[in-house]
């Protein structure tokens, strides 16, 4: 019947019009990249980078170790203006009393730790996917220095908390604590990396702030002495005394 | 009046005319009235024919052009067209008849000059009727305002014997024996029914039919009967919103509609609504879907109240099931105007226009500066301190700066023009308006706080090819002008913040006349009280320099062909556009105070750009079999979205330093050049193209002071299919069933598609043959139920991609710390498994109308659940992201109750009155959260600075829950303190008399953090409105009033512990034994204040009579032919607020943010909001 027939007809119109599976996807109209569109170039590697030595800006955003080392210590009193509140005083004296209200004061410190390894662990991930070319020397120097920054990390950590979640890889799931001393097993590795990959350049020879040879190794001595002293123990990992303190 | 002549042709009234129109028996009662019977002249007159093959008619004819006679038959019984041949000469006109209609079935009468023709026996039957003798009645039908109304029909009950009035209304007719009731009757108005006793004389005013049975309500892609609608749906008139005179039409809706609850987030001109539809279903966007003549869109705040036909709002998942992914929060459909609406031949031309001021409705009172002194001193003698004024020093103080209304201008000006033509015929319509708005801010002035917008719309209709092709479209252009002030929070620069924080002695001005900076003052012991405040009023005038343009088009056009009857195939293109510029400037300004100062002039421009198209194609075919009635609906709809913006802020010395000039280029420093870096040393033995890249990466520096943004935004595109059967039997059992699938580009592949089903069902029970009994008072009532689903897609673009981010990643490299490196980051873990959040909700209502169609009553009752929220659920610390992705869990119920009311009736001729009202309770109560703790936490920081958490969600309790201490009272002396215990261990044994006690709510003999509870609600659980019309002649008053109970206000003016100025409450404060318990005392360290407890709530219910209208109609009296209505009026806005809540408004819209900053589902929290302003003004409608 000639009534159904234009009914048919219209329908079939209608659901041709946006039909298109292509319709719904708008990966391509996007502005930013992906964790599988970037690390393409290395000069993506190197941005990269900086975002990583960007995560020092969080770490020592808000209760920041430097000040914290100098409070505890008998350096320094711990205090702020007269509208705030009595965290540092609480930290200065143990004394949690003093600020009940202060239930967390480490936690920003805490994730912003955590966010700066991550950055670390994904660039590392993603070294291989990059395509270095002539540039293949500084896949090498990029990894050694994404290294340092995660066992600096690693070492501020294990000093404030001892028994942290130990991630090298990115992880969305819950890690369990790790004993202290596969924690500095990892930060000797990473930097005992980190001093043998770099170039031997001198601080004023790289832009001030870049890790080189000679942070890589200072930094290892000052761990191993740390937890030797603390922990009593002469050998973490692959690093004995004599390893670790001597300028290779 | 509409005067729909059926009956009669209004331009010749003769009497041949009359007849031939008017039926048979109508005439021959009038005829025997006239008492006429056979006469002289047919039998006198003779006639010659000579006619062959010739038609009756023509006969006919012939006749009546030979002689005087009139042929009177109705044409569609009597079948003139059968062929016959004439041959008369000189014969009567009975003679030719008798021959002529031998054998056709026709008898003849003849009346004079008059020839009747009829079938037998209805001849018979009427000339029976007409010989009856009867008493004559007379009389004349009148509208209520006295005008006559010609054409209506008069029946005598139970027989055919009627007459219909003349042009002045007046009617005259013989009863037949035994007649005992008579019918009036006119199209468009009340039928009534007069005994007729022993008068000749009856006169009839007929009214006209206000509830509209035949009134039809939009459901989105269609309309249909009111009667008829399954679902749970509220409709409110445009005329009724444009009464109301306000800027924004969700404000003209408060407490119009059960269940729809809307809260203004700021008093500010232009200041947006939050409408929450049936409870707040999600902590995400609660917002429902706006779909403006078939566009959606998010904000209707570009129109003006005059451009809105209908609104429609759909309540219940069955009625917003057709919108699909996007109808979770429910629907409002808004009709603009249409010239079809409009019956008056040649258009209608109107004129709007009104001019108001405004002031402060409330102003909190805050201490002046003898009151402050006095409890400053004591502040420090409580925390163990000297004193720190003398009483001589107070007593020379004075009253000090009120900063409140330093900050508020009074008699802002509001006001509105509109100018609109409407107009249209059988085949096209047309509706054009025009209108300017304006509205300053009472915080600010104008110069700060402004909103001006400019309206046209152009919407047209035509009927092509008889009908079968109808094309039209709808468009509406905004120009809105928005200079603004910081609103709300603790960290924008909210000025009426900076005011309570300001101590009454600081002054406004020094000796020069020049704003007073702290620094300088010498109030106290010759110097300054506190150098680290600022005069807030200079603090706002410096940092709220700026203004935004937008334009917007919003519009469709369409085309609906008709091929055959009742199947409908209609296309429609529709766009939302928008666009705005917004330029702001800081000047430089010395110090007001030791940390607030600015060296460097500052200049910012933002630009954004955005469009969003639309693609609907609808067929509907309506079908009845037998006494089935079928409306079924399919369609298929796209969308897409795209846009961009663009910004840049230059810190730096300006060619003009004026806002007016403030714009990016007229800085004086506007490029900026890749600048030679510093020495690189080449490394030993580094390749050249290694020595280039760090030579190259060394040499990207941006200069301090210029910042630079753009971006496209994510692209969204939603693809659906949709289909709705609508069936009634008799319009006694009705049913409907919707389904709609869509697609968004929200979620991943495999994850786009979403299926909302629903049903519904109604009976109408009015029209069952066992209810006729009591058809006496109760004129209509439908039972229905529904059931459906719906969902929502408003999450953040790309949650399923991983993506790198570029923003606040800089790195300082290099001996300067001027230069920064651009670094990247994974700011966000994709998650693919994310989908829409479902609502599913079950409705039970009923619809009445009884006493005559004067009392409207509508009951609902429903739950809704809304499932897989939204929930950007926190990730552990671990997991390295701060941007936590969108998973679905958590659910949340809205159980709750709706009753709309409303009454016509009028006493005597003159006066009318209408009271209508709306009352909704919602209880929510939030089931599951999918995180780890089960709780979404809410922000801490933004109680006062350094707060702490002090609202949550979590389950078996209310969305955005207040989470604090309950507290019994304060310690009156120190033996209380020690005998507070539980378990036998003193609960807070660093207490002082005059400090709060908190309770031990889990009993374990310690004040910690896991004594908190649920101590309030911020969700309302009545919202409640009333309106009040009347109109006795020419005047006309109206009353609306809108008010919420049950929920509770955090208010929180001052950070504890500072130097910032008290509301008078604090007057009431603990200073002894006895003095309060209910307000400890106070210290410097604020202790009692640092703790969220019930300390903070007060009672949010307030009821505010909106709107107070007395106008008054001129054109009645002058009495012109072209002017309709010329009204004059006067209305109150905010005239009054009966409320306990001691803060500047009640209505308290503005939220908090959420831990992660993901949401704002944090409500109810005064952190210094802008009041809602009292406005008086004046008005003018003109229509011709």
């Amino acid at each position: 019947m000639k009534r159904y027939r234009i009914i048919a007809i219209a329908l079939l119109a209608m659901i041709s019009f946006n039909s298109c599976e292509k319709f719904l996807t708008t990966e391509s109209t996007d502005a930013t990249k992906t964790t599988t569109t970037y690390y393409k170039t290395p000069s993506d590697a190197f941005t990269a980078l900086a975002g990583c030595y960007n995560g020092f800006n969080l770490i020592w955003n808000s209760a920041a170790i430097p000040p914290e080392l100098e409070v505890f210590s008998d350096n320094c009193f711990g205090g702020t203006g007269s509208s705030d509140g009595y965290g540092w005083q609480m930290i200065d004296e143990f004394n949690k009393a003093i600020s009940p209200s202060d239930v967390s004061m480490h936690s920003s410190a805490w994730s912003g730790y955590y966010q700066a390894i991550y950055r670390c662990n994904v660039l590392l991930q993603n070294m291989d996917q990059v395509t270095w070319g002539d540039s293949i020397a500084l896949k090498k120097q990029y990894i050694a220095e994404a290294k340092f920054i995660r066992a600096f990390c690693y070492f501020d950590m294990v000093r404030l908390w001892e028994k942290v979640p130990l991630l090298t890889t990115p992880i969305v799931t819950n890690v369990p604590q790790s004993d202290p001393a596969l924690t500095y097993a990892q930060i000797m590795s990473d930097l005992r990396y980190a001093s043998d990959s770099l170039p031997s350049n001198a601080y004023t020879s790289v832009p001030s702030g870049r890790v080189t040879k000679w942070a890589a190794e200072s930094l290892l001595a000052r761990a191993y002495l740390f937890y030797s002293g603390y922990y009593a123990t002469a050998t973490i990992g692959n690093e004995t005394a004599a390893t670790a303190l001597a300028a290779a | 009046m509409k005067i729909k002549s059926v009956l009669i042709d209004r331009k010749s009234y003769s009497l041949s005319k009359l007849i031939r129109i008017m039926k048979l028996t109508s005439f021959l009662v009038l005829v025997t009235l006239m008492q006429v019977t056979a006469s002289v002249y047919s039998q006198n007159t003779l006639l010659s024919l000579s006619m062959k093959n010739s038609t009756l008619k023509e006969v006919f004819r012939e006749i009546e052009n030979q002689s005087e006679f009139t042929f009177l038959y109705n044409n569609a019984k009597i079948d003139v067209s059968k062929e016959i041949d004439v041959e008369f000469k000189s014969t009567k006109i009975e003679d030719i008849l008798n021959q002529v209609l031998n054998g056709t079935g026709i008898a003849y009468m003849v009346i004079d000059k008059q020839v009747v023709l009829a079938g037998k026996d209805q001849l018979k039957a009427a000339v029976e009727e007409s010989q009856q003798p009867g008493r004559k009645i007379s009389g004349k039908v009148t509208d209520p305002s006295g005008a006559p109304i010609p054409g209506t029909a008069i029946v005598v009950k139970g027989t055919s014997a009627g007459v219909t009035t003349n042009i002045d209304g007046n009617f005259s007719l013989i009863l037949p024996a035994g007649a005992k009731t008579l019918v009036i009757s006119f199209i468009g108005m009340k039928t009534q029914e007069i005994t007729i006793g022993n008068q000749t004389t009856v006169d009839v005013v007929l009214t006209d039919e206000t509830i509209g049975i035949e009134e039809v309500v939009a459901i989105g892609y269609g309309t249909v009967k009111k009667k008829l609608v399954t679902g749970a749906t509220v409709s409110v008139k445009g005329d009724d919103l444009q009464k109301r005179n306000t800027t924004n039409a969700l404000q003209a809706l408060q407490g119009q509609a059960a269940g729809v609850n809307v809260t203004s987030t700021s008093g500010q001109p232009g200041g947006g609504f939050k409408v929450s539809i049936r409870g707040v279903g999600t902590i995400g966007n609660a917002n429902p879907l706006y779909v403006v003549d078939g566009v959606i869109t998010s904000d209707i705040s570009y129109l003006n109240n005059s451009d809105i036909a209908s609104v429609d709002i759909l309540k219940d998942a069955a009625s917003s099931a057709i919108y699909g992914i996007n109808g979770a929060n429910g629907v409002v459909l808004i009709a603009t105007k249409s010239g079809s609406s409009v019956n008056k031949k040649g258009g209608q031309i109107s004129f709007d226009a009104y001019y108001g001021v405004q002031n402060a409705a409330r102003k909190t009172d805050l201490l002046n500066s003898v009151e402050y002194a006095t409890i400053q001193n004591e502040a420090a003698l409580n925390s163990g301190k000297a004193p720190l004024f003398t009483q001589s020093q107070i007593n020379a103080l004075g009253t000090g700066t009120n900063w409140i209304n330093q900050m508020i201008s009074s008699d802002v000006p509001i006001q509105n023009y509109n100018l609109a033509a409407n107009g249209g015929n059988d085949v096209s319509s047309y509706s054009l308006g025009l209108s300017y708005t304006q509205q300053g801010g009472i915080i600010g002035g104008e110069a700060l706080s402004n909103y001006q917008r400019y309206n046209f719309r152009s919407n047209s209709e035509r009927k092509l090819y008889d009908g079968a092709l109808r094309i039209g479209e709808h468009l509406t252009f905004s120009f809105i002008d928005q200079k603004g002030i910081a609103d709300g929070g603790l960290y924008s620069g909210n000025p009426l913040r900076s005011a309570f924080g300001t101590s009454p002695l600081l002054a406004m001005y020094d000796s020069k006349g020049n704003y007073l900076s702290s620094i300088n003052s010498t109030v106290y012991n010759g110097g300054p009280w506190n150098n680290t405040e600022s005069n807030p009023y200079a603090l706002m005038l410096y940092n709220n320099q700026n203004e935004t343009k937008t334009q917007k088009l919003i519009g469709d056009v369409f085309a609906e062909l008709q091929p055959i009857k009742n199947l409908k195939i209609k296309s429609t293109f529709g766009i939302n556009y928008s666009s705005s510029a917004k330029h702001s400037y800081t000047p430089t300004y010395d110090k007001l105070s030791i940390y607030s100062y600015n060296l460097y002039e500052k200049i910012g421009q933002d630009g954004s750009q955005g469009w969003t198209w639309n693609w609907d194609n609808t067929i509907n075919y309506v079908f009845k079999i037998k006494s089935h009635t079928f409306d079924v609906l399919a369609g298929s709809a796209i969308r897409k979205y795209q846009g961009s913006f663009v910004g840049g802020n230059n810190t730096g010395s300006t060619l003009f330093g004026t806002f007016d000039r403030g714009y990016l280029s007229t800085s004086t420093v506007t490029s900026v050049t890749m600048s030679s870096p510093p020495t690189i040393t080449r490394l030993a033995g580094e390749s050249d193209l290694d020595y280039y890249k760090r030579y190259a990466a060394a040499a990207q520096l941006l200069t301090h002071g210029i910042s630079l943004y753009g971006n496209a935004n994510a692209v969204y595109a939603q693809s659906s299919f949709f289909g709705r059967v609508n069936y009634s039997y008799k319009d006694k059992y009705l049913a409907s069933a919707i389904f709609r699938a869509d697609g968004s580009t929200m979620f991943a592949k495999g994850h786009q598609w979403g299926y909302f089903p629903s049903l519904s069902a109604g009976w109408v029970a009015s029209n069952e043959s066992f209810m006729e009994s009591s058809k006496n008072w109760l004129d209509f009532l439908k039972v229905r139920a529904s059931w459906g689903s719906n969902g929502n897609d408003g999450i953040s673009a790309f949650n399923y991609l991983s993506l790198i981010s570029l923003s606040n990643a800089q790195y300082n490299f290099g001996s300067t710390n001027t230069t920064l490196t651009q670094g990247s980051y994974p700011s966000t873990i994709g998650v693919e498994s994310t989908k829409w959040e479902t609502s599913r909700q079950t409705n039970i209502g009923i619809d009445a109308r009884l006493l005559n169609n004067k009392l409207t009553i509508g009951i609902d009752l429903y739950n809704k659940l809304t499932k897989d929220w939204l929930v950007a659920a926190p990730l552990l610390a671990t997991a390295g992201v701060s941007k936590n992705p969108y998973i679905n869990g958590g659910d949340v119920t809205n159980k709750g109750i709706e009753l709309q009311l409303s009454y016509n009736n009028s006493i005597g001729k003159d006066f009318t009155y209408s009271v209508s009202g709306s009352y909704a309770y919602n209880k929510n109560e939030v089931n599951n959260i999918p995180t780890s703790d089960g709780i979404i936490h809410g922000g801490a920081n933004s109680l006062f600075v350094n707060g702490p958490e002090f609202f949550r969600a979590s389950s078996g309790n209310p969305i955005g829950y207040f989470w604090g201490y309950k507290t019994a009272g304060i310690f009156q002396n120190e033996a209380e303190v020690q005998s507070w215990k539980n378990n036998s261990k003193v609960l807070q044994p660093t207490a002082h008399p005059g400090d709060l006690k908190y309770v031990d709510q889990n009993g374990d003999g310690k004040i910690t953090a896991d004594d908190k509870t649920n101590i309030g609600d911020p969700n309302p659980h009545h919202v409640f409105g009333l309106r009040l019309a009347c109109n006795y002649k020419n005047f006309d008053l109206s009353v609306t009033t809108n008010g919420v109970a049950g929920n509770k206000i955090v208010q929180s003016y001052r950070d504890p512990g500072q130097y910032g100025n008290w509301t008078s409450d604090i007057l009431s404060r603990w200073h002894g034994e006895g003095t309060s318990n209910t307000m400890p005392r106070v210290t410097q360290d604020g202790l009692n204040w640092t703790e969220f407890s019930d300390l903070y709530l007060h009672d949010g219910s307030y009821l505010r009579i909106s709107n107070v209208t007395l106008g008054y109609d001129f054109a009645k009296v002058v009495k012109w032919k072209n002017l309709s209505q010329f009204r004059l009026y006067v209305a109150a806005q905010n005239l009054i607020t009966f409320t306990k809540y001691s803060g500047m408004d009640p209505e308290v819209g503005a939220s908090a943010p959420d831990a992660s900053g993901a949401y704002n589902f944090g409500q109810g929290v005064d952190t210094g909001i802008y009041p809602r302003p009292r406005v008086y003004m004046m008005g003018v409608t003109i229509t011709f």
